[in-house]
C-alpha cells in the first residue's frame, strides 16, 4: 500500500500551484511536507486525496488512481483536515461513523454504530466515550476522534494537514505518540506543519517546497533546524525598503500578556505561527472580543468593550478573514468605504467620501464588493478605514492570498501611512512579510509574547526559532 | 480627511448603478399590473369604483405592516408576532372604550403604545439574550392571539355605532381615497426615507448582509435590530387600530395569518429571507399582488380558492424571477 505523485501540476485561474512535483509515501513511514505559505503542500494534499483532480501528471493508490474523495477514501487515503468540520451536535460516535453509518434498509444499526465507534476510538487513546456530544471534547480530543474516523474507513495513509496548530502542548504529546504507534502498525502518514521541531522530532522524511515545486529532499536525521530554515526561506529578492523614522511620541501603550509602547509612524510586528495568537492580540485591542490586555492611549487608560469604543479613540482594524468580515459583499463599493464614517442621520453623499480613496486605489466603483478581485477587496477595506483617519491601525494578515502585485501595493500603503504619523500593527504568519515592513517585531506563541526582534535581527529564521 | 497624498492620476467613476438593483421590483410590477388587467378582463366590476377603492383600502392595510415586516427582514430578522400584534392593538381599542369607560383617543393610544412596547419586550429578548426571532415571534404570536381570545371572551367587540368620527378613519373617504390609503402614504413617505436615506438604513441593509463586518465597522448592530422590532409592532399596531376602525369591530380572529402576508408581500417585493435585500417600493408591489390576487379570487366567485390561488401566484412569481436571474447569470458569464 503506497501513495505516488508524479509531475503532478495544478492551476487555478493562470495561478500554478503546482509545477510537476514527485511525491510519494511507504507503508510505516512519517513524511514532513514543509514549506511556507502558498507554497503548494495543502493543494498537494487535495490533490493526494482526490479533492483536486490534477492538471497533468498522476495520482497513484496502489496502482488505482482515485478519480474522487470518496475513490481516494474507498482506496485507503483519508485527509484529517486543518479545519476541523465535523457535526458538533452529533455525539462523538455518531461523528466517526458519519456517512458510513451500519444500517438496514436505512435504519441505523445504533449497536453496532457504537460497537465499531468504540473500537475505533480505542486505537487512538480509548479516553473518548463515543456517547459524549462532540461539541465537549477539546481540540486535541477532536482531532483524535477525526484520526479514528480515518481508521474506520480503513485508512492506510494518513495526511495530516497543519494537525498541532491549534492544540495545547500536551493533547500534541498525545498525538505524537498515536503516530508513532500508527507507524508500527504500517500505517503511512504526510504530516505538514510549520512547526520545524515537531517535524524533526516525528517524522523519518522530509520534503521541502517552495512556489509550486518540491526544492529539496532529506531523511530527517541529516536535518537540522538551520538547515530547514535555510531550504524554506530560499533567495530573498523581493522589495526591500527601509521604513521611514520612527516618531517619540508613543500612541498606544499595551500591558499584559504581551506587552509593547506603540509610536507614532512605527510599524509593528506580530510574528508566530498559525493559531499563535496573534487575531486574538488585535481583536480584543478593537473590542470585537472581551479584552484580556491593559491598554492605554496617551497615558491615559482605557476600556475597550465595542468595535464603536475602538474606532472613538483612533483605532482602525483590517481583519483577517476579507470577505465574511471586513466587507459586505452584496454592497456597492463607495458604500462599503463610506460605511465606518457614516455620522449624519440624514445620510451624507457616500460617493463623496469615497471617491478620494477609490481615486487613490484606483478602484472602479458603480458594482458590489463581491465582484472585485481579492486585491482590490483588500484596497476597500484599506479605504475605508482610511477615510475615517485613524490613529492606530490593527492589519491582521493584510496580504494573505493576494498576487505579488497586490502585496506590494499593500505594503505601500502600509508604509505611507505610518510615515504620515499613524501607528501600524502588523500580524503575520508570513516572516518574510514582518520582516520586510516592520520596524520591529513581537513573536508569539500559544497567545503569549516568546520575543522580541528589532529590524536588524528580522530573519525568518529568528522568527521561526521563536515561534516554534 | 483625506491625508493621503495622491499618487495616481484621478479615474472616472461610474456612478452607482440603481436601476440594475431595482429589476426585481419592475418585474414584480408587471406581474402585478398583469394581475390587475387579467382580473379587468375576468370581470369588469374589478374597474368599478367601489371595488378599486377597497381594493386600494386593503392594500393600504397590508402595506402598512408588510412594511414592517420588511424593515425587519432587510435587517436579519423576521417577525411572526404581526398578525397578533393586529388583533390586541384592535381589541384593546375596543376594550378599552366599550367596557372600561376610556375616551376613544386615549384607547388609541393605549392601543399603540401597548404595541410598541410589545416590539420593544421581543427585541430586548432577541439583542440581549440571542434568542433566535423566529422563536421569540412564534411564542408571542401565539401568546397574544390568547390574550386576544381571554379579553374578547372568544366573541366579537363591536361599537355599536358609536365614535361615527373614529371609524371615519376605517371607513370612510378622504380627497376621494380610502383614510387608510393616507395613513398609509405617511408610512411609505417616513419608512422609504429612513431606510434609503439614512444612517438606519443604511445599517440595515448593512447588518441584514454581514452582520459580523458591520460590527467591525462600528455599527451598533443589537440596537438597530432592537428598534426594527419596534417600527413592525409599532406598525402593525396601527394597522389594528385602522382595522377595528373599519369593520368596527374586534374579533379575536382578526389578523390571522397576517404576518405571512406580510412576509409574502416582502418577498414577492424583493426581500431575501437572508436579509440585506430589498425595497420600500418593492414591499408596496408585493402587498399590491397579494391583494389584487384576493380581490380577483372574490370577483370571480370562487372565494373557497382564495389561498389556493394566492400561494399559488406567490410560488409562480419567484419560480418566474429565479428563472429569469438564472438564465441572466449564464449570459452573464458567457
Amino acid at each position: 500500500m503506497s501513495l505516488s505523485l508524479r509531475r503532478v501540476e495544478k492551476s487555478f485561474g493562470g495561478v500554478r500551484a503546482l509545477r510537476g512535483v514527485d511525491f510519494e509515501v511507504k507503508p510505516g513511514e512519517i513524511v514532513g511536507l514543509l514549506g511556507g505559505n502558498g507554497a503548494g503542500k495543502s493543494t498537494l494534499m487535495k490533490v493526494a486525496a482526490g479533492i483536486h483532480i490534477p492538471d497533468a501528471g498522476t495520482v497513484t493508490i496502489d496502482g488505482h488512481v482515485p478519480q474522487s474523495p470518496a475513490d481516494a477514501i474507498r482506496l485507503g487515503v483519508s485527509l484529517v483536515r486543518q479545519e476541523l468540520i465535523q457535526a458538533n451536535d452529533l455525539d462523538v460516535g455518531s461523528n466517526v461513523m458519519l456517512g458510513h453509518e451500519p444500517h438496514r434498509f436505512g435504519i441505523i444499526d445504533r449497536t453496532a454504530l457504537y460497537r465499531e465507534a468504540t473500537k475505533a476510538l480505542q486505537r487512538v487513546g480509548g479516553d473518548i466515550d463515543p456517547r459524549t456530544p462532540l461539541r465537549s471534547l477539546s481540540p486535541g480530543q477532536k482531532q483524535r476522534a477525526e484520526i479514528a474516523r480515518a481508521l474506520s474507513l480503513n485508512a492506510k495513509v494518513l495526511l495530516l494537514d497543519e494537525p498541532t496548530a491549534t492544540l495545547s502542548e500536551s493533547d500534541a504529546a498525545l498525538l505524537f505518540g498515536l503516530l508513532h504507534e500508527l507507524r508500527k502498525n504500517g500505517i503511512a502518514m504526510v504530516y505538514i506543519s510549520h512547526r520545524l521541531r515537531e517535524v524533526l522530532k516525528i517524522t523519518d522524511r522530509v520534503v521541502c517546497m517552495r512556489d509550486g515545486e518540491r526544492v529539496a529532499e532529506l531523511p530527517t536525521a541529516e536535518a537540522t533546524m538551520d538547515k530547514l530554515v535555510e531550504l524554506l526561506a530560499g533567495s530573498n529578492n523581493l522589495e526591500s525598503e527601509v521604513p521611514a523614522p520612527i516618531g517619540s511620541e508613543v500612541v498606544l501603550s499595551v500591558r499584559g500578556r504581551v506587552s509593547f509602547d506603540l509610536h507614532a509612524g512605527e510599524i509593528l510586528g506580530l510574528a508566530g505561527l498559525v493559531g499563535a495568537g496573534r487575531t486574538s492580540v488585535l481583536r480584543e485591542l478593537f473590542g470585537s472580543r472581551p479584552c484580556g490586555l491593559e491598554v492605554s492611549i496617551g497615558g491615559r487608560k482605557i476600556k475597550i468593550l465595542t468595535p464603536r469604543d475602538a474606532m472613538r479613540e483612533g483605532f482602525a482594524y483590517v481583519p483577517e478573514e476579507r470577505a465574511s468580515e471586513g466587507l459586505i459583499l452584496d454592497m456597492l463599493t463607495e458604500r462599503n468605504i463610506a460605511l465606518p464614517s457614516l455620522k449624519r442621520f440624514h445620510l451624507e453623499n457616500e460617493l463623496d467620501i469615497a471617491r478620494p480613496f477609490m481615486e487613490r486605489f484606483r478602484i472602479r466603483g458603480g458594482g458590489t464588493a463581491r465582484m472585485l478581485s481579492g486585491g482590490n477587496q483588500q484596497k476597500i477595506v484599506l479605504a475605508k478605514w482610511m477615510a475615517r483617519s485613524p490613529k492606530i491601525l490593527l492589519l491582521d494578515e493584510p496580504t494573505r492570498g493576494l498576487d505579488i502585485r497586490a502585496k506590494r501595493d499593500v505594503h505601500d500603503v502600509v508604509r505611507e501611512l505610518a510615515a504620515s504619523g499613524k501607528g501600524v500593527i502588523v500580524s503575520s504568519s508570513e516572516a518574510e512579510e514582518i520582516a520586510l515592513l516592520c520596524h520591529r517585531a513581537i513573536v508569539l506563541s500559544g497567545g503569549k509574547a516568546r520575543g522580541e526582534l528589532a529590524r536588524h535581527e528580522l530573519t525568518d529564521a529568528n522568527i521561526l526559532r521563536f515561534a516554534t | 480627511m483625506n491625508d493621503i497624498p495622491m499618487t495616481s492620476a484621478p479615474v472616472a467613476i461610474v456612478a452607482p448603478a440603481k436601476l440594475t438593483l431595482m429589476k426585481k421590483e419592475l418585474t414584480m410590477l408587471g406581474v402585478m399590473i398583469g394581475l390587475a388587467v387579467l382580473t379587468a378582463i375576468l370581470n369588469p366590476v374589478f374597474l368599478g369604483g367601489d371595488n378599486l377603492r377597497n381594493t386600494m383600502r386593503h392594500i393600504s392595510l397590508i402595506s402598512l405592516f408588510a412594511l414592517g415586516e420588511a424593515v425587519v427582514i432587510i435587517a436579519g430578522g423576521i417577525d411572526l408576532s404581526i398578525g397578533s400584534i393586529i388583533c390586541v392593538s384592535a381589541v384593546t381599542t375596543s376594550y378599552l372604550t366599550m367596557f372600561m369607560g376610556f375616551g376613544i383617543g386615549s384607547a388609541v393610544a393605549t392601543a399603540i403604545a401597548l404595541s410598541l412596547f410589545i416590539g420593544f419586550a421581543q427585541g430586548l429578548v432577541i439583542t440581549w439574550l440571542g434568542v433566535q426571532p423566529f422563536v421569540v415571534t412564534l411564542g408571542s404570536m401565539l401568546l397574544l392571539r390568547g390574550v386576544a381570545e381571554v379579553m374578547t371572551g372568544g366573541t366579537d367587540i363591536g361599537f355599536q355605532g358609536k365614535y361615527p368620527g373614529f371609524r371615519f378613519l376605517g371607513e370612510g373617504l378622504g380627497f376621494g381615497m380610502p383614510m387608510p390609503f393616507w395613513f398609509a402614504l405617511i408610512a411609505i413617505a417616513i419608512t422609504a426615507f429612513l431606510m434609503h436615506r439614512t444612517l438606519f438604513g443604511r445599517y440595515c441593509y448593512a447588518i441584514g448582509s454581514n452582520a459580523e463586518a458591520a460590527r467591525l465597522s462600528g455599527v451598533p448592530v443589537q440596537r438597530i435590530r432592537l428598534v426594527t422590532f419596534i417600527a413592525s409592532a409599532g406598525l402593525s399596531g396601527v394597522a389594528g387600530v385602522l382595522y377595528v376602525a373599519y369593520l368596527p369591530s374586534a374579533t379575536p380572529s382578526l389578523g390571522s395569518a397576517y404576518e405571512l402576508h406580510a412576509v409574502a408581500a416582502a418577498v414577492l417585493g424583493g426581500c431575501s429571507l437572508l436579509g440585506g435585500r430589498g425595497s420600500v417600493f418593492g414591499v408596496l408591489v408585493g402587498a399590491g399582488i397579494m391583494q389584487i390576487t384576493f380581490n380577483a379570487v372574490n370577483l370571480v366567485g370562487k372565494s373557497l380558492w382564495q389561498n389556493v390561488v394566492a400561494g399559488g401566484v406567490i410560488l409562480a412569481a419567484v419560480i418566474v424571477d429565479r428563472v429569469f436571474e438564472k438564465n441572466a447569470s449564464r449570459r452573464r458569464t458567457k
